[in-house]
């Protein structure tokens, strides 16, 4: 094509843009007018009909026309009225009229073009926060003073610092003034209706709250409820009466969902341009990418890479992507990672016989960018969830005893290698026992996590920490000697006791005793843990409270 | 193989058509026939003789399916290469458009730089099988 009917051949297309550009706005204020209609109107048929075809054929143009987003939001739309349409349930006018009213704001869309530049929402300095920032604020929305308070005062325990409102309104203002890490909305009988709940939402995200994650605590937990939440974007749902650990995980794990390491993509294609280029997209979103040409390496650099997410071209000469997956799919350990297909196979059955084989999704080149990286970071993200659930303790969220082992020896291996010395303690809350006999195991839990988190939160992120038994903990601490360790673990011990726990109307503190053995002293794995819970035992017998360095 | 040359494109809608349009005539060099509904395509089509239909599936009236059936009636499909084209993606209704005599399917959004060598492709398929 000569450079002149290309210039013609761009210019027609861009005209052709801008005129969809006009239709989309059209449409798209066609289809908010709906709203307006009356909930009879609006649970009608052959009127929900309409509006399915007109967001269907929307959907399929704007995303033609690179209008990701707004095309996204009509699809989903249109799947919620497929699924009304084709299973007959009861429709609700309601939750018709919000999702055609969300259509509106939308109205401001950019062009194409524009839209490709503001894309990158995660900054780096989000991701560079620290550990040791100010306590999170949070706001409760909840009009029972009882169940304020019980909150207020759990949550202060964990190092949270919690604002009750009883009125949305009020919640809204103070937002204004100083915006919160998280909202949580008791929503109960008296307080909300599913209306309310949606009606509730709405001016929290008016109020420039948009991006704030909100948790619903609510009495009602069937179905339906969860539904309305989840539509209307509350990130975890917890049943009443709350228990405050598994509160306390869910903010833990959302909050700090904000500042997790960027997840890792291994790239295995021995196309040298195609790797490049898919690897320029992935980083442009912060994800942090291996790139391999000769797959016969990938055990080992799977090994070492530790990835979350791998990326196969299907065609490459040595062998193909299914192969590969196969081989890899031998190693039950690697079985959570997903294997994503890559290639320009458009056929069905081709994809669906690579699914089969041990992967996960297909994905056909020319990949369209956004969905691309959609694609690969929500994989990546539930991978990682499923992992997580896999390897750490429910109640404390730490690694589970085999898994704090494994690390450990992990560890160990590393320092023999750099001639660094990595230091493993063992820590055990006093008399513990009597705590669960005298205040109850709900108590005890609250005591255990609250340890589990003043641990993970004291310590460096390199620190490992994993919930050993019962009311036992192991600390690995790599680059570190056993007197620094106990500096810093007699800070947390001194910290720990100042904590007050409460029982009904009775106050009580807890104290920890603590072993400590550093590498230097116990080269094998067994030895150095042995070493450990030795110097714990003297601990104990020292008279609790303490922190006691092992001997060889 | 003969070369794939007369391409008919059905769907209501503008935009689409508008830009299957470029796509095809001027990106794949096509001669191409587009119509804005079922009855248009049932009027014009089998005078234009063409190699491969493209149809929309989800049209006011008479939908893609159901133009296909009407159209089978008044012309010879044998050697016309039929693709549907759809925003929906389940492999049963995938499965179903090929029973009732799609060689293939393009699921929305397009690429349109891409689609004229996307049809080419599932030409040489076409005949393959």
């Amino acid at each position: 094509m000569t450079n002149d009917s290309q210039k013609t051949l761009q210019e027609e297309m861009r005209q052709l843009r801008q005129e969809y550009h006009h239709r989309l706005i059209a449409d798209l204020n066609e289809l908010a007018h709906m709203a307006s209609l009356d909930d009879k109107a609006l649970s009608d048929r052959d009127t929900l009909k309409k509006i399915h075809q007109a967001s269907h054929k929307l959907a399929g143009s704007a995303l033609t026309f690179g209008y990701q987003e707004t095309g996204e939001l009509l699809r989903q739309f249109e799947q919620t009225l497929n699924e009304l349409m084709e299973n007959g349930a009861p429709v609700q006018p309601g939750t018709i009229r919000l999702q055609l009213q969300e259509l509106t704001p939308e109205l401001s869309v950019p062009t194409a073009q524009q839209e490709g530049h503001h894309r990158d929402v995660e900054s780096p300095e989000a991701a560079a926060m620290s550990s040791d920032a100010e306590p999170l604020h949070l706001y409760l929305l909840e009009d029972n003073p009882s169940t304020s308070e019980m909150l207020k005062v759990g949550l202060a325990s964990f190092g949270y610092r919690l604002s009750p409102f009883d009125d949305i309104n009020l919640l809204c203002a103070s937002a204004l003034q100083e915006q919160p890490d998280a909202l949580i909305v008791g929503s109960d009988q008296s307080t909300f209706s599913d209306e309310d709940l949606s009606a509730a939402m709405r001016s929290i995200r008016e109020h420039g709250m948009e991006s704030i994650p909100v948790f619903v605590v609510s009495e009602q937990d069937d179905f339906e409820n969860k539904l309305q939440a989840a539509r209307n974007g509350v990130v975890a749902f917890l049943s009443k009466p709350v228990n405050i650990p598994s509160l306390e995980s869910a903010l833990d794990y959302v909050l700090q969902q904000k500042v997790k390491s960027p997840y890792r993509v291994l790239l295995v294609d021995d196309d040298e341009f195609s790797v490049q280029h898919h690897k320029l997209m992935l980083e442009k979103r912060r994800f942090v990418v291996r790139t391999l040409s000769d797959p016969t390496q990938v055990l080992d650099v799977i090994e070492d890479f530790h990835p979350d997410l791998m990326i196969f071209d299907l065609h490459m000469p040595t062998c193909n992507g299914i192969e590969l997956a196969e081989v890899v799919r031998y190693h039950t350990h690697w079985l959570h990672i997903p294997i994503i297909f890559l290639s320009s196979e458009r056929s069905e059955s081709r994809q669906l016989l690579a699914m089969m084989n041990g992967g996960d999704d297909f994905i056909v080149k020319p990949v369209v960018e956004d969905s691309f990286v959609s694609t690969i970071r929500s994989r990546a993200q539930r991978a990682r969830q499923l992992a997580e659930l896999m390897t750490r303790d429910s109640l404390t969220g730490l690694l589970k005893h085999t898994e704090i082992k494994e690390r450990l020896c992990h560890e160990l291996a590393r320092a023999r290698r750099n001639r660094s010395s990595v230091t493993v303690a063992m820590i055990d809350i006093d008399k513990f026992k009597s705590v669960n006999d005298t205040y109850g195991h709900q108590t005890g839990d609250v005591v255990i996590a609250t340890l589990a988190h003043l641990l993970r939160r004291g310590l460096r992120t390199t620190d490992i920490v994993g919930r050993y038994g019962g009311e036992e903990y192991m600390v690995v601490m790599p680059d570190t000697s056993a007197e620094n360790a106990i500096i810093k673990l007699n800070a947390l011990r001194q910290e720990f006791g100042t904590v007050v726990f409460r029982h009904h109307n009775e106050e009580f503190n807890c104290s920890f005793s603590g072993g400590v053995c550093s590498s230097d002293l116990a080269e094998h794995v067994d030895a150095l843990v042995e070493c450990a819970d030795q110097a714990l035992y003297a601990a104990k017998d020292a008279g609790r409270n303490c922190l006691v360095q092992g001997k060889a | 193989m003969r070369e794939l040359k007369r391409i008919a494109h059905v769907d209501d809608d503008d935009s689409i058509r508008a830009i299957v349009k470029i796509a095809l005539e001027r990106i794949g060099k096509f001669e191409l026939l587009s119509c804005a509904s079922g009855a248009e395509a049932l009027d014009k089509v089998p005078g234009f003789a063409p190699d491969m239909i493209l149809l929309d599936v989800m049209m006011p009236g008479m939908d893609g399916p159901a133009t296909l059936l009407q159209l089978k009636q008044k012309m010879n499909l044998e050697g016309v290469a039929v693709v549907f084209m759809t925003a929906k993606v389940q492999t049963a209704e995938m499965e179903h458009y090929k029973k009732i005599g799609a060689c293939n399917v393009i699921i929305k959004p397009f690429d349109a730089m891409q689609l004229s060598q996307q049809l080419r492709s599932y030409w040489t398929q076409f005949h393959d099988e």
